[in-house]
């Protein structure tokens, strides 16, 4: 009898006085998406925050009722402060609801922010306890707050729709994901520089169905492609253009399908052959000359399968024009390489983790290489070697009537 | 008899009509009166004992009040004039149904019947399935006023002779007024005054009673109770049930993981539900935290105070469901069902996911094999579950999953650990207990019940045949 | 003093929960702020230790059947420093104990409950610590039977599961660190591996004395191979600089696994794991110190102290280390010399020498 006084006092105490921690889930206003800006206000920087928020009534059938007065799924909220924490917690002030963090898939940072320095701004979502370091990290081209403000015809939530281009196409054609994690992981390592993909704001221009058109002329949407590159100090430096960017995913091993647009091989008209990668696979290995001075070998091995023939002419046939096709995309590989890898010497800033490579391989010599690496890099010699193997055409071997023998 | 004078004493309606019967017309005119003569009177009952009364079990009886207690319990007894011995006559033939299929135990495969009211018939169910010259039973008077019929079974040779003298003691200290049903010996021989769990498996079952007193254990048997005691018993039992021994072992191995799981929902699922949501909404997945936060965003009360209502419409449903008369039964469905869970969904007053989390907990509730009692006593640890989830959260169901672990950990059930095989871990009962291999790997008893004679086979498994089985040559 | 009787097999289970209940949720950040990439390789190196702590114990407790390391204290040293070193040592369960349960509310404080305060799981854990020493040692060994599987699945889980967000060349060059360094810096989680020395206050409870040097050494390898791969993990993900930036770890780790939304989100798991190791962790420390306490006293009987004992270890683990820094600076600079290099390692091994040389008397233990 005596214990079951103590478990009920217990229980009543923790009762009474418990539920340190609780929240009801209807209570919590669920941010899927952040933006952080740099703004100029009275003469000094501010940090102007956008939160992407969920309105979960009307996302449950029967939920939010129909009609013109229905309720938006997501709605987009600003703040301003002198942190990124207080400029959140100025929105909080504003919205009948508990800010939630812990859903959060997307941290956006922009331009202005960037340029200045990103570093101050990835502090909070590290240490919060309820942010994730696999949140994906993304530039936006001008301010944070505008691509979030984007309302997408089918997908509503700006922030949704870059999560999932992230989650779902990550590592197809020019889109690279960057988590927080990776981020940060280049930026302890003190030589690679940090890169984070790019979004912007375009005007749409090829949805043409009416049910999806928002009156008052085409709405803007996002784009997703190309890379901002950053010093080693997180400052942003420039962005890389498309084709920069599936140089520097080949180097980095992110490409996991992506088509190359080569020349049929056969004379005459130069008809685009679509090759599809299907895996590649790159290595990176550090020659060290007798001076001490190294140099850097990419080995990229590629998996393509032929996708597309646009033309009519035969050429797909026998082994010489496998060969040459393979050939091709060899050099169409190692011609991006070279011209990421000269972008980035321009630039001064080792987006390929060659320093890091360099470290692993000769670790005596990256003594004394480590200290001046900026100096060394931009006259680093690359060389690029790509071999690749066609695996599949599909199932027809040449365009339709393209072969020129007559029927016997 | 002639001159001397007989005395035939009995409750009538306990006794077969057709022994009396039989009684007096051997006693009135089979019995040649100058044969009496020629007997000493003291031995008159034995004469007649062993001469005219070939077809009873019968039994001298010299004491007065235990002669009392043989009329009480439905014997016959016979004085006769001038003899210092009664002699019992067994006539019993109490009131009582015939044997019919279980009914908290159903299975689909194996043996049908279940026990009944009557000792006597319990024990021959028994007898009738192990044909041991080792078992044995010992009877036991327990009851001041109802004087009831128990009786202890084991096989000697197989049960630990420990344990045995415990249950003998444990049983022949008990004192009370009267033993009605099983479940009154079971509160006083079991190890532990207050625990939720049963410390002694209670079976209507013959089958299940055979094979475990194969496998070293006792049972108790008392007269009037359809209910037979088992004991040692582990906990893993009550998610076991005895079909699993007559179904394709492979099949049973995915039945008892989905039977943990039953017990893993039907204990956790309302805390572990009420904690997520109202405390760590980051472990749900996006999709997931739209629909419950949309569901949650009308009903008015917070998702603990929402799931203890349904849980206790739940167990009143429940209770209502076995209490009723069948024919009310459906209405009681209708009510349940229809109105209360879709017109509080409608209404808003409790959320659908809440609905389908509490249903499913109901339904795991019982799918735990031969667990009726267990489910009865999971009732309230899921309450403890909820409101401890719902204080600290993930924690909390962290600290009630361990204080239920040494819990059970101290539980002994006639000295044997209750978490046995688990802990103490042995291995080899492991796959028994978690899985049930197929028979021929079951070689062993289990150590810690089971006496001397673990082995319970040497047969080598099954193996196709090296050289062809002849065959006769087709036409 | 009839403490229960429990297994070998009981025994190095107990041992391998306490190992794994916290020193895989701090080592790797102390070892990569030391050696980075090089960390899974202290892991290793501390292994090395803990099997000369394990040696040690059980060349002590042969010498002395029967008896727990309290016991056989007056017997080598004389009755008044072997008793006053035995009450250093009823002070060093106690405070380490009370230093664990710290920790272990301060994991949940940081990374799961923040508004809770830091009492309230201190307390409750205390409370349920209690429950189960009442119980018996067999009791909550026998639960401790149950929990290490689990334990070490969910780990196992944590360790592979993030493998997408895994590069190995991360841990490249490896051991580039010198030698001496990497020694240095196993020290400390050897301290951590050494609290197995506390096996010797289990010994006597023992059923057989067969192969308990091998069943403990066994499990103190595959403790460090579980918190060698462990690092290795931490390490691919996160990369040696910034696992050493992170305060937990393997808490960091379980929130990078995401796999096609099915095993996402699996920190829950790690909270599991967290609360059940150490409410084991806690029993056994707490064990020690009430044995410990009873048997320097001469006191026959053990239960009634667990009250004080239990708000003892509240109250200094409430008042022990103020915040996190004291905490992690704790942990690398004291715990080193605190546990392993005197209590733990330094300590018994001369004791053990002492007995060597003098061959003191032993009384046979009637048991």
């Amino acid at each position: 009898m005596k214990k079951l006084q103590v478990l009920l006092l217990i229980g009543i105490m923790l009762l009474t006085g418990g539920c340190w921690d609780r929240t009801e889930i209807s209570d919590l206003g669920l941010i899927v998406a952040t933006g952080a800006d740099l703004v100029k206000e009275d003469g000094e920087d501010k940090v102007w925050m956008t939160l992407q928020m969920a309105n979960p009534v009307a996302m449950v059938p029967g939920g939010g009722g129909g009609g013109a007065g229905a309720p938006r799924a997501f709605w987009t909220v600003s703040g301003m402060g002198r942190s990124v924490r207080t400029a959140s917690i100025a929105v909080a002030e504003r919205i009948p609801k508990r800010l939630f963090w812990g859903q959060n898939r997307v941290f956006i940072v922009g331009e202005e922010a960037a340029r200045r320095n990103i570093i101050p701004f990835l502090d909070r979502p590290l240490r919060g306890h309820s942010t994730r370091r696999n949140t994906y990290l993304v530039v936006a081209r001008g301010t944070a707050k505008k691509v979030l403000e984007v309302e997408m015809p089918t997908f509503r939530a700006s922030g949704l729709a870059l999560n999932n281009i992230l989650e779902l196409e990550g590592g197809t054609e020019a889109i690279m994901p960057v988590t927080l994690n990776d981020f940060a992981y280049r930026l302890g390592s003190k030589v690679t520089a940090p890169v984070a993909p790019v979004v912007s704001v375009v005007p749409q221009t090829s949805l043409t169905v009416e049910d999806i058109k928002v009156p008052g002329g085409p709405s803007p949407t996002i784009d997703i492609s190309g890379i901002a590159v950053f010093n080693p100090e997180g400052r942003l430096l420039d962005f890389l253009n498309k084709e920069e960017t599936l140089g520097l995913m080949l180097v980095l091993n992110k490409s996991k399908e992506r088509e190359i647009t080569v020349a049929c091989p056969v004379k005459g008209p130069q008809e685009p052959v679509i090759m599809h990668l299907v895996r590649s696979n790159s290595r990176t290995v550090v020659h060290m000359d007798e001076k001490g001075i190294p140099s850097i070998e990419v080995k990229i091995r590629t998996i393509c399968d032929l996708w597309e023939h646009f033309g009519s002419h035969p050429g797909m046939t026998g082994i010489p024009y496998v060969q040459s096709l393979e050939k091709r995309v060899n050099t169409h590989i190692e011609k991006e390489i070279k011209m990421v890898v000269s972008r980035a010497q321009e630039l001064n800033t080792d987006i390929f983790g060659f320093g890091e490579e360099v470290r692993r391989q000769h670790r005596d010599e990256w003594l004394q290489l480590g200290n001046h690496w900026s100096e060394i890099f931009p006259g680093l010699e690359v060389t690029v070697s790509a071999e690749t193997s066609l695996r599949h055409r599909g199932l027809t071997i040449e365009a339709p009537g393209a072969r020129k023998e007559h029927l016997l | 008899m002639g001159d001397i004078k007989c005395l035939a004493v009995w409750v009538d309606g306990l006794i077969n009509n057709r022994v009396s019967h039989d009684l007096f017309r051997s006693l009135m005119l089979d019995i040649p009166e100058e044969k009496l003569r020629r007997v000493p009177k003291p031995e008159l009952t034995d004469y007649i004992n062993q001469h005219f009364l070939p077809f009873y079990s019968t039994a001298r009886v010299t004491d007065l009040t235990e002669l009392k207690r043989w009329i009480l319990m439905a014997k016959m007894i016979l004085l006769v004039d001038g003899c210092p011995i009664g002699l019992m006559l067994d006539a019993e033939a109490t009131p009582m149904r015939g044997i019919t299929e279980p009914v908290l135990e159903s299975v689909v495969a194996g043996p049908r019947d279940s026990f009944v009211e009557s000792l006597r018939i319990n024990t021959a169910l028994i007898r009738s399935r192990l044909g041991d010259v080792q078992l044995k039973s010992e009877n036991f008077i327990v009851g001041r006023r109802s004087n009831t019929l128990v009786t202890l079974m084991y096989v000697e040779d197989l049960a630990n002779p420990l344990i045995i003298e415990e249950a003998r003691q444990r049983i022949s200290r008990v004192d009370i007024d009267g033993v009605i049903d099983s479940s009154y010996l079971k509160e006083y021989i079991q190890d532990r005054k207050h625990t939720l769990f049963p410390l002694i498996k209670a079976s209507e079952r013959p089958d299940k009673a055979a094979a475990d007193l194969l496998e070293g254990r006792f049972v108790v048997i008392v007269d009037g109770s359809p209910q037979i005691l088992i004991a040692p018993t582990l906990f893993m039992e009550f998610l076991q049930s005895a079909e699993d021994y007559y179904l394709n072992p492979l099949v049973v191995w995915m039945i008892r993981v989905l039977r943990y799981l039953a017990l893993f929902i039907a204990t956790n699922l309302p805390g572990l539900y009420v904690a997520v949501t109202t405390f760590h909404q980051e472990l749900l997945p996006i999709p997931l935290v739209f629909v419950v936060a949309g569901a949650r965003e009308t009903v008015p009360f917070p998702a603990f105070v929402e799931a203890l209502t349904i849980l206790v419409i739940f167990e009143l449903l429940w209770e209502a469901g076995i209490r009723l008369p069948q024919v009310v039964g459906a209405a009681i469905n209708i009510v349940g069902a229809l109105i209360l869970g879709q017109a509080a969904v409608q209404a808003g007053l409790v959320s659908p996911a809440m609905v389908i989390v509490i249903g499913a907990t109901a339904i795991s509730n019982f799918a735990l094999g031969s667990g009726y009692e267990l489910a009865s006593s999971l009732r309230l640890i899921r309450v403890v579950f909820l409101i401890f989830g719902a204080v600290l959260g993930l924690y909390g169901i962290a600290l009630v999953f361990l204080a239920l672990l040494v819990h059970l950990a101290g539980l002994r059930s006639f000295g044997v650990p209750y978490l046995a095989p688990l802990a103490p871990m042995r291995p080899r009962e492991l796959k028994d207990a978690m899985f049930r291999a197929p028979w021929w790997d079951l070689a062993y008893r289990p150590a810690l019940i089971a006496g001397k004679d673990l082995t319970v086979s040497n047969t080598a498994p099954p193996e196709p045949p090296k050289t062809p089985v002849p065959r006769k040559p087709e036409n | 003093m009839e403490p229960g009787r429990i297994s070998n097999r009981q025994l190095a289970f107990l041992m391998a929960t306490v190992l794994l209940a916290t020193v895989i949720y701090f080592m790797p950040q102390v070892a990569a702020r030391a050696v980075q990439q090089d960390s899974w390789i202290t892991a290793l190196l501390s292994t090395v230790w803990a099997i000369l702590v394990v040696l040690t114990i059980i060349a002590l407790s042969r010498r002395f059947p029967g008896l727990t390391l309290i016991e056989y204290l007056p017997l080598i040293l004389g009755k008044p420093l072997g008793k006053l070193l035995g009450l250093f040592y009823v002070f060093w369960f106690l405070g380490v104990g009370a230093f664990v349960l710290r920790q272990f509310a301060m994991l949940l404080n940081i990374a799961v409950m923040p508004a809770t305060p830091v009492a309230v799981f201190m307390v409750t854990m205390m409370v349920l610590v209690v429950y189960a020493l009442r119980g018996g040692l067999e009791v909550w060994t026998r639960v401790n039977e149950i929990l290490l599987p689990i334990i070490i699945v969910a780990l196992l889980m944590i360790m592979v599961l993030p493998y997408e967000s895994m590069d190995f060349r991360r841990l490249l060059p490896v051991a580039s660190h010198p030698a001496g360094v990497l020694m240095v810096s196993s020290l400390i989680g050897a301290s951590w591996r050494g609290e197995i020395f506390m096996a010797a206050m289990f010994i006597p409870a023992l059923t057989s004395s067969r192969h308990t040097s091998r069943n403990l050494m066994l499990m103190v390898l595959i403790v460090g191979l579980i918190l060698a791969a462990m690092e290795v993990a931490t390490v691919a993900v996160f990369g040696g600089v910034n696992a050493g930036e992170l305060e937990l770890p393997i808490f960091s780790l379980a929130r990078m696994i995401s796999l096609a939304k099915i095993f996402d989100r699996l920190e829950v798991l790690i909270v599991f794991t967290w609360v059940l190791g150490n409410f084991i962790k806690i029993c056994v420390f707490m064990y020690c110190s009430t044995v410990g306490a009873a048997q320097v006293m001469g006191f026959k009987k053990f239960d009634f102290l667990f009250f004080p004992i239990a708000v003892l270890m509240v109250a200094f683990g409430d008042n022990f280390l103020e915040n996190v820094a004291d905490f992690t600076d704790f942990l690398t600079h004291v715990w080193g010399a605190y546990g392993l290099l005197s209590f733990e390692l330094v300590i018994p091994f001369i004791l053990l020498l002492i007995t060597l040389i003098r061959k003191p008397e032993v009384k046979r233990d009637t048991r």
